[in-house]
């Protein structure tokens, strides 16, 4: 990954990685916080989806890549479900993921998946977006915002426009006629970076590009 | 906090007590690191030393700086003034709005206006900081004239201001784009190790 984007997401910058179910965007998203845990940072995991804690550890136990024990110390597991549920309303959740990160003081952000937010919020989902990537990108950190691909969509158009970087991972069959996972960057302000799809392999031990194996 | 974050914090302490002559302190480290060594030299300054001065923040809002402040019980709302009148504040906190040459040259200016100026001139005077909180941004929004430009003004500050020292925060691999003269200004160069303040 590193190699096809010249070294890393730039420091502080937003990304999306967007795919259909399945395509592995949570995985790439704890891949990239048990990084950061390696490098001496802080992450913090906004989830969305109200999952519970020991939920998320159930998953994050199937990975080599992560140390547990780092869930909770250095990876700090918010979630945003009772704020979204209650008010609906994006001001209030903007100061709540304000307030959490203030604290906290990562330097790797992940909020997952940012469509639900779409499905709930009240009020001009475009406007939320926009002002939450200027809110993100005032903090100092790199942000990775998951997202849903709907079937009519190549990918969420509206965070597409307010990110940095985009992270696109598909399913499509081979020559041979088995279904592989895709990793395409679509996008990378300021920054050359490797274009076309590239096979992706998803395991116990994380994400796996293969660069230039198409 | 660990042993080697408590020896990165004595090592603060001991460069931000140094002798006079050494004003202008400059602090090196990953880029990843700055806002959380922004964070520790205002501890220090604030919360141990209880310390009056200066804050300037090129690119982000006050309020997030005030936000951090709250949050890690370094400064409360009473403490804290956004406003360039004097107001009897312990911390005044400006956004630089990409160029601390603009704002420093304004503060300087105001000294000298009939009504407010003796009072915030006083207020100057009673302050011991002016620290910059990523000088690795003054690069990104400004040519080699604006850099030389706000080294002046914090120069001028310091010579009409002798109590008040020179406190500059920077991702090390930034340095180079800020020129050949830029880490000349500094008396002082402090470069904190990887890894520090993990917990």
């Amino acid at each position: 990954m590193d190699e096809m984007m010249q070294g890393g997401f730039a420091f502080p910058s937003t990304v999306l990685v967007a795919g259909s179910a399945g395509t592995g965007k949570t995985t790439f998203a704890l891949q990239f916080l048990a990084r950061g845990v390696k490098d001496g940072e802080q992450g913090i995991f906004f989830t969305t989806l109200s999952e519970p804690t020991q939920w998320m550890l159930r998953f994050v136990t199937n990975f080599t890549f992560l140390d547990k024990d780092s869930f909770g110390k250095q990876i700090k597991y918010v979630d945003l479900g009772p704020v979204l549920r209650k008010d609906r309303d994006p001001d209030i959740l903007l100061k709540y993921i304000d307030e959490q990160i203030a604290e906290y003081m990562p330097q790797r952000i992940v909020i997952d998946p940012i469509s639900v937010i779409g499905n709930m919020i009240k009020g001009d989902y475009r406007m939320f977006l926009y002002d939450l990537a200027n809110h993100l990108k005032n903090w100092r950190a790199v942000s990775i915002m998951t997202g849903e691909v709907l079937p009519n969509e190549p990918y969420p158009v509206e965070v597409s426009y307010i990110v940095d970087t985009v992270v696109l991972l598909t399913l499509g069959l081979t020559s041979e006629g088995t279904r592989r996972k895709y990793l395409e960057i679509l996008k990378m302000r300021g920054t050359q970076h490797t274009t076309g799809q590239h096979l992706m392999d998803v395991s116990r031990d994380g994400i796996t590009v293969t660069v230039g194996l198409k | 906090m660990s042993g080697q974050n408590e020896a990165v914090m004595q090592k603060l302490r001991g460069a931000l007590d140094s002798p006079p002559a050494a004003r202008k302190l400059l602090f090196t480290m990953r880029a990843q690191s700055v806002t959380r060594m922004d964070l520790a030299v205002a501890r220090i300054l604030l919360s141990e030393r209880r310390e009056r001065g200066i804050y300037v923040t090129i690119d982000r809002p006050d309020k997030n700086v005030i936000m951090i402040l709250q949050k890690h019980n370094v400064a409360g709302p009473d403490d804290v003034s956004s406003d360039l009148e004097p107001k009897e504040k312990r911390l005044f906190i400006a956004r630089g709005i990409l160029s601390p040459a603009v704002f420093i040259a304004e503060l300087l200016s105001r000294t000298s206006k009939p009504h407010t100026g003796p009072a915030l001139h006083a207020e100057l005077t009673r302050m011991r900081f002016l620290m910059l909180d990523n000088l690795s941004s003054l690069a990104v929004y400004n040519g080699p004239k604006g850099i030389e430009a706000c080294f002046d003004y914090v120069a001028m500050m310091l010579m009409r201001y002798s109590s008040m020292r020179f406190v500059a925060v920077a991702a090390r691999d930034s340095l180079d784009a800020l020129g050949p003269d830029a880490r000349g200004f500094f008396n002082l160069e402090i470069d904190i190790p990887d890894g520090w303040l993990m917990d």
